[in-house]
């Protein structure tokens, strides 16, 4: 039963994290492979902000949420007039560039050695409590994201994603809404950062590294573009059937790399045979 | 800890000419398939697990376990271009987007099919006998003189092969419009395979040139393809004077960070300089526009 409260809290951490990424790569059409980044923004913010400096945790969210959306809207502005494969390459190096920060500043993140003795919330301190604060979470991320996805402005996304300049024609202001989108999704990631932070109770720069942004695009690939059920339903198959493995006699050793692998073979098997994805309605390009 | 400048010269030299190595096969993977082939950096390094396996498992002559080790590179190059990349072209899918996260994917396999066959422990070269000598003031070992050398022959080889044969103007007219190329009756299908095996040379010798160097982990197929790729962004991706452009500026960049800041900040420093860069020239320095 713990066992599998454990892997519905990770679930609602992944599934929140995989929204944002659905809204940015399938809504407006921004591959931001830096999304990941902003997790770990966010789960640094409130790890240094409640162990160093006492901060009480609801402050520590807030801030997580606060730092995200200022970092991703200068990355939005710094981005304004990059797109396509140059944009992907360039959120990539963004990626790689905090990663390595984290990593490497020393005094400040402790580098390598990561932040243990994150504290769980007042109230919510058992698995079970911290469950119901991370359903919560995930269904305040969707309804939020779907009310914006519903909103005139999430047409607008589409428009972005499907055809910058006739968007443009019409009077859309493309800029405005790709900078929107970036604060919006580097926001959700943060805020799903510090609910990891809070629940794992450590975090080290690795926790965030290429190995997860794999699995947000396979949560996506599978689940299908500019879907938001799409992205939930992509996070349930490859949080729930990998674990499925643990199951089978493949020796203990082995079983990262085999799940690992097997995400890798669904990603390519999906961009090859099903580009759309299961419930997606547009095609990556 | 103050090197002479010959040994700092020597410090940038070796790494920059085994990523100029490694860089020129994927830039020119992407000049002729518009592919971003990150693949390579994990196939350099399992070349060097090859050649582990080849030279201290197995226990051939150095040489002999490294050309096996080559071939070994060229097979998984074409193995990731025919199960991955020519699929997804057959069915006109294949954007330089799409590319990208394909080839993370089998950057992510090799990694893990890696990690799965060798452990997690370093491995070491240490038994296979290497001295040190003085350069004009810089120390360096055998290997190091070698890292120098082979990559410096096999990029001339490579430009020259590029220029003055038919199959390198086959090549690069490939690269320049590859309709145009079909039309005037170059089989390019056949000259994308020639350019993967083309990638796995130079990969699979940068790759055991790197192993010697600094010997083996599994993390390090994600770390080479990253450091490839920066290297080729701040040159100009399809580029080879590029690459190897690239590959100098980022090595100074971390030499003289390590210098300044005496911390491991390393890779950062390369970072910058891509973000730098491509803000003002998005192609890269020596890139052409598209």
């Amino acid at each position: 039963m713990e066992y599998l409260i454990h892997i519905l809290i990770l679930y609602c951490v992944l599934a929140t994290l995989a929204l944002g990424f659905a809204v940015s790569v399938g809504g407006a059409g921004i591959i931001n492979l830096s999304y990941l980044s902003f997790m770990a923004i966010g789960a640094y913010a409130t790890a240094i902000a409640t162990t160093r400096y006492g901060w009480p945790i609801a402050l520590g969210f807030a801030l997580a949420v606060v730092v995200t959306s200022c970092i991703a809207a200068a990355l939005g502005i710094i981005m304004k007039r990059v797109r396509g494969d140059i944009l992907v390459v360039l959120t990539l190096a963004f990626h790689f560039a905090v990663f390595s920060l984290l990593l490497n500043w020393g005094d400040f993140t402790r580098g390598a050695l990561g932040i243990p003795g994150i504290a769980r919330p007042a109230w919510f301190e058992t698995p079970e409590q911290y469950l119901a604060l991370a359903i919560v979470v995930l269904a305040g991320a969707y309804v939020f994201l779907r009310a914006l996805a519903r909103a005139p402005f999430g047409r607008v996304l589409g428009a972005v994603r499907d055809d910058e300049i006739a968007a443009s024609v019409l009077g859309k202001n493309v800029v405005r809404a790709k900078r929107i989108t970036y604060v919006v999704t580097g926001a959700v990631a943060g805020l799903a950062g510090a609910l990891y932070a809070h629940y794992i109770q450590f975090i080290d720069p690795k926790s965030f590294h290429l190995d997860q942004i794999v699995f947000l695009l396979t949560v996506i690939i599978v689940g299908g573009l500019g879907s938001l059920e799409g992205a939930l339903m992509g996070t349930a198959l490859t949080v729930f059937i990998p674990e499925a493995l643990r199951f089978t006699p493949i020796p203990p050793a082995l079983l990262g790399p085999v799940r690992e692998i097997l995400f890798s073979i669904v990603v390519v098997l999906i961009l090859i045979y099903r580009p759309r994805g299961i419930l997606g309605k547009v095609l990556l390009r | 800890m103050f090197d002479t400048p010959a040994q700092l010269i020597a410090n940038i030299l070796v790494p920059a000419m085994i990523f100029s190595l490694i860089a020129a096969g994927f830039t020119l993977i992407y000049s002729v398939t518009r592919v971003l082939d990150l693949a390579v950096g994990a196939v350099a390094i399992a070349a060097g697990y090859f050649f582990f396996s080849l030279a201290l498992g197995a226990g051939l002559p150095v040489a002999i376990a490294a050309l096996g080790a080559i071939a070994g590179a060229v097979a998984l190059e074409l193995l990731i271009a025919f199960v991955i990349y020519e699929p997804l072209r057959r069915r006109r899918i294949l954007s330089t987007a799409i590319s990208l996260i394909a080839s993370l994917s089998a950057l992510h396999i090799i990694q893990n099919v890696i990690l799965a066959t060798y452990g997690p422990l370093t491995k070491s070269f240490s038994k296979i006998p290497t001295t040190s000598r003085v350069i004009a003031g810089a120390e360096m070992t055998d290997v190091e003189i070698y890292a120098v050398i082979i990559p410096t022959i096999l990029l001339v080889l490579l430009t020259y092969f590029l220029r003055e044969t038919r199959w390198g103007r086959a090549i690069r007219a490939t690269s320049d419009h590859e309709e145009v190329a079909e039309i005037i009756g170059v089989n390019v299908r056949k000259i994308r395979y020639l350019v993967y095996a083309i990638a796995g040379v130079c990969a699979g010798a940068g790759g055991i040139l790197f192993a010697l160097e600094f010997n083996l982990e599994p993390g390090m197929p994600v770390m080479t393809a990253v450091r490839m790729f920066s290297r080729t962004l701040i040159g100009g991706v399809g580029s080879i004077p590029g690459a190897l452009l690239g590959s100098f500026l980022s090595q100074i960049a971390v030499e003289f960070s390590t210098f300044f800041w005496k911390t491991q900040a390393q890779e950062a420093a390369t970072f910058v300089l891509v973000f730098v860069v491509l803000l003002f020239r998005p192609q890269g320095i020596l890139g052409k526009k598209n």
